[in-house]
């Protein structure tokens, strides 16, 4: 299949070939690979394609999944809007 | 890794970044920087994107227009397809009589300067900026040659482009100390091996204090904890940022990629610490200050927060150059904004480690050195918070 047909990060639409033409460019840091697509950086923040991601850039570098720099996630783990929380403080 | 370089440049920022780029730009062939997560992991991946020229002062003045011209031509000068610019401009709203007169003479210096810079009433500003609530502001200061661009591509770009000049980049490797002999540096030490060298640029951003402890050497540089939020992507509407200097100490900016950025500047952060943790009460204080400002954005998903630091010099500027304490030791320090002044930054701090004329007035640049604080000849901004 066209690598630029499977798609690894729905959020930011990032597809297994953007990956590969990074880690072709040089890029050896998932970190990098993040920042310079916004893989894991939508709003699902990575849950779906994290691994999908790390396990692609593992494979290209030789390396098992656990030698990659894998990016963490942040909070809020649930999305929320500043509506709520204005809401929760008894409102504006 | 290399084990000799012409010059090591510490910290993978756009600081650090551009720096290694204007190097191998004027020529020197083994450039050689050594970051110790990768590239941009400090403040660099973390602010809030965008670049200004609506300054009060010559000196920002000049590094806005140095800046912001590299800025335009960058994706053509590295090869980086899309750094995401957008010409949107900010929006510093007045409240009072007070502010607009302050704004309104921002906006002549930067006139006469040569920006394009503009007084607006309640009315100018709501075309610029359709989502704004206008009702309690009297006016604002808008320009239209400053606005976003994406951070991480920029210092990606600034890489790429290096390297491709011959510079070697090393990530996961922070530096641990310093060679110094009789004052003058012969090296930098590593857990990945040493490297011989004669010129060590200092660009550790808001780290910048801690290296220069390293070589024995003092900087004034206190790091300050800033927190920013992302809501989900939705379609974008060109709009200045909306930063209020005067009263909720906000900046509300929606970047091309479709998420709008918001942070508020606390008065009363604890400084001095690098801590990256987002805390919950900035949540409650951003959304008490921004729903007033831009109701609709009380409907849109927060979808990610997260917590950086400035470098806070005393006067918020600059500092390239050598120090008196050790020979061969410069600087590339800024980072209270050194992601609009990356570009004048690595030009700068580049061309006074190679000790060639800097590429602003001479009376400009005696004002981004370090001696400026032992003879207490500060020059403070009023366009800034
Ligand atoms: C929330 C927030 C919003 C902001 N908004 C803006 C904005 O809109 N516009 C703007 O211009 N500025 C903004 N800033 C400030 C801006 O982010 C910083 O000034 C800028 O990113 C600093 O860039 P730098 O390259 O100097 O430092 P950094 O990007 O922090 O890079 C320094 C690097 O040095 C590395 N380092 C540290 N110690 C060592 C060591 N021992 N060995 C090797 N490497 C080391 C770090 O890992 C880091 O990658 C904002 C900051 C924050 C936190
Ligand atoms: S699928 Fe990649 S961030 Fe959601």
């Amino acid at each position: 299949m066209d690598d630029s047909k499977i798609i690894l990060c729905r959020c930011e639409n990032v597809t297994l070939a953007d990956i590969r033409k990074l880690l072709e460019s040089g890029m050896d840091s998932m970190q990098e690979i993040k920042k310079a697509c916004r893989c894991t950086m939508g709003p699902c923040q990575g849950r779906t394609c994290k691994e999908l991601v790390a396990r692609e850039v593992a494979r290209y570098l030789h390396k098992s999944v656990e030698e990659v720099d894998i990016p963490v996630s942040r909070i809020p783990i649930k999305p929320i809007t500043l509506g709520q929380i204005n809401e929760f403080n008894g409102g504006v | 890794m290399r084990k000799t370089a012409d010059v090591v440049v510490v910290g993978g920022g756009i600081a650090g970044t551009s720096t290694a780029y204007h190097l191998t730009k004027l020529g020197v062939k083994n450039v050689v920087l050594v970051e110790q997560q990768y590239t941009p992991f400090g403040g660099s991946g973390r602010c809030a994107a965008m670049y200004r020229q609506q300054f009060a002062t010559e000196s920002n003045l000049w590094l806005a227009k140095l800046s912001s011209e590299e800025y335009y031509r960058l994706e053509e000068e590295t090869g980086c397809e899309d750094i995401e610019l957008s010409k949107c401009g900010y929006l510093l709203p007045a409240y009072n009589k007070e502010n607009e007169e302050q704004l309104k003479s921002n906006v002549a210096i930067q006139k006469e300067f040569g920006f394009d810079s503009y007084y607006l009433d309640p009315k100018g500003c709501k075309e610029v900026s359709p989502y704004l609530n206008t009702d309690e502001i009297i006016g604002g200061s808008y320009n239209t040659g400053e606005g976003c661009l994406n951070p991480m591509k920029v210092a990606l770009a600034y890489k790429a482009a290096a390297m491709r000049n011959g510079a070697e980049f090393n990530n996961y490797t922070p530096v641990t100390g310093f060679d110094v002999q009789g004052g003058k540096i012969k090296g930098v030490k590593t857990p990945n091996g040493d490297i011989a060298t004669d010129c060590v640029i200092n660009a550790a951003g808001e780290w910048g204090k801690f290296i220069g402890r390293m070589a024995g050497v003092s900087i004034p540089l206190e790091p300050e904890k800033h927190q920013i939020v992302v809501t989900e992507p939705v379609e974008y509407i060109k709009a200045p940022m909306i930063y209020s200097l005067y009263k909720y100490f906000t900046y509300i900016i929606q970047v091309k990629h479709g998420g709008f950025l918001m942070g508020w500047s606390d008065a009363d952060v604890k400084a001095g610490i690098i801590d990256f943790e987002p805390e919950w009460k900035f949540l409650e204080n951003l959304a008490k200050r921004i729903v007033p400002q831009v109701p609709a954005l009380g409907n849109l998903n927060v979808i990610r927060h997260w917590a950086g630091q400035y470098g806070n010099l005393p006067d918020h500027g600059i500092l390239v150059g050598g120090v008196p304490e050790v020979e061969g030791f410069y600087m590339a320090l800024g980072a209270t904004k050194a992601t609009m002044f990356g570009p004048a930054l690595g030009t700068l701090a580049a061309e006074a480690a190679l000790g060639e004329k800097p590429s602003v007035p001479e009376d400009i640049f005696q004002t981004y050195l370090i001696d400026r604080f032992a003879k207490g000849e500060l020059i403070f901004d009023k366009a800034l918070l």
